[in-house]
């Protein structure tokens, strides 16, 4: 038998990788202003989105080396901060995830038979 | 702040210096912001530092999590990794067994005498095992090293099931004969390095510990064991790319021709040796060195062997020219 510890850590454990590849998406979706990684972290909060720093900063990073970021040190502030804006190609690669996204959501609704996300019809 | 420094400073520790210095002046402006919107009046305290940083996570912790992921054997490699330390150490153990066994027929030993052998076989299948192991890794660290870029994904986008090589294709490659070479490399490094430490080639030795040796210079040694794990290396990318193409075969071709140039001038001292010997007579002595003269022969056919290999690759890269490679190859069988 799974103990209520060892289930709770499988339960994180999944929810962690399910929201790995989304994490990508919302921060491609919120950089078509410049951003630093404070100002994007809270942003995604904001939109309920609680994203921890560990994952957000290299993932800016790893989308930067890729080319669908671009970033600069902007130095006049109280303090140097880098700022990330998504370059001409990450919108591309975006408008593409975001077709994926839709498809994945309508099949995955279809299937945990969640029938609108108005409703609140959990699905027993 | 001093403590914040001291963080940053430890995280940049785990970093890779590419990038370092970028990734420490993002995470101390972050923490610095962090900082500002909890302390909102005054400067912030030691604590709130400290409470911070705790929150924030371990520096290796913070430093992983920009996972250039650095591996020693990473997982694309390590399979392969395990299979060949699986075959060599068993080949290791088999022959130095053997060895052991036959060495034993013609002494003449006491039961003790016969212990402390044993022994000794134990100490030397110890160190056979560690220099082995370490050759493997060597060359595993260069391949990680150097073919760390994920291809793999167009690769597959290339592959197509019509590539596959036909059944009595002369070049199908096979992957057991390729492990079973990388193996036998491996074994003759062992002997090279163990003749490298005894200062020359050991012709016989008599239990315990008495070793009849032709004094040989280490740097051919050295050479020889450098050129058996290039020797490896070739190997191990034909394996990955799947088969042999000309760069790979060409290379194969370089370092046969170099190893075989060292033996020959290796094979010349071992002769000037036998030749000076009591036992050594006219006969003998005509016969090893017209024989010796007849040795660079060999070269041209190993060459002869590549040059047609070759050709033949480039035939194959060209569809109606391999047709007509194939025919004739079924027509001379």
């Amino acid at each position: 038998m799974m103990t209520k510890a060892e289930f709770t850590e499988q339960v994180e454990k999944l929810t962690q990788e399910l929201r790995r590849g989304i994490v990508t998406l919302a921060v491609l979706s919120q950089l078509d202003e410049p951003q630093y990684g404070y100002s994007l972290l809270k942003r995604l909060g904001d939109k309920g989105m609680e994203v921890d720093q560990g994952t957000v900063y290299p993932l800016l990073r790893r989308l930067e080396q890729n080319g669908l970021l671009q970033s600069e040190w902007d130095t006049e502030g109280s303090r140097p901060r880098r700022y990330y804006q998504i370059s001409p190609l990450g919108r591309e690669v975006l408008a593409k995830l975001c077709d994926e996204w839709i498809d994945i959501t309508g099949a995955l609704n279809v299937m945990l038979d969640i029938q609108t996300p108005s409703t609140t019809n959990e699905g027993e | 702040m001093d403590l914040l420094e001291r963080y940053i400073t430890e995280v940049g520790r785990y970093l890779p210096r590419k990038g370092r210095e970028d990734v420490k002046n993002e995470l101390r402006s972050t923490l610095e912001d962090m900082l500002d919107e909890r302390v909102v009046e005054g400067k912030p305290t030691e604590a709130d530092v400290e409470a911070l940083l705790r929150e924030y996570g371990s520096p290796q912790k913070v430093a992983a999590s920009y996972g250039s992921e650095q591996y020693v054997i990473g997982p694309d490699l390590y399979p392969f990794f395990v299979m060949v330390t699986k075959f060599g150490l068993m080949g290791i153990t088999i022959a130095l067994v053997i060895a052991f066994t036959v060495g034993l027929f013609g002494s003449t030993m006491g039961l003790a005498d016969l212990g402390l052998a044993v022994l000794g076989l134990v100490g030397q299948l110890f160190t056979a095992a560690l220099s082995f192991l370490g050759s493997v890794l060597i060359v595993m660290m260069i391949l990680q090293r150097y073919g760390i870029k994920p291809e793999i994904g167009e690769k597959d986008k290339e592959w197509h099931p019509r590539s596959l090589p036909a059944v009595d294709d002369p070049f199908r490659f096979s992957q057991a004969e390729m492990i079973i070479s990388i193996v036998f490399t491996g074994l003759w490094i062992l002997i090279l390095n163990y003749f490298w430490m005894q200062g020359g080639i050991v012709v016989s030795v008599t239990l315990p510990l008495q070793a009849t040796v032709i004094a040989v210079p280490p740097v051919y040694f050295i050479v020889l064991i450098v050129i058996a794990l290039l020797q490896i290396a070739v190997q191990v990318v034909v394996m990955r790319q799947g088969g042999w193409t000309i760069p790979t075969r060409a290379a194969r071709l370089m370092f046969e021709l170099a190893s075989f140039y060292v033996s020959y001038l290796v094979i010349g001292v071992v002769i000037a040796w036998i030749v000076v010997q009591p036992w050594a007579g006219e006969p003998l002595n005509d016969m090893l060195t017209w024989g010796y003269r007849l040795y660079p022969l060999l070269a041209l056919l190993i060459i002869l062997a590549a040059v047609v290999d070759i050709v033949k690759m480039v035939f194959k890269a060209n569809p109606g020219l391999q047709e007509m490679l194939v025919e004739e190859n079924n027509s001379t069988k």
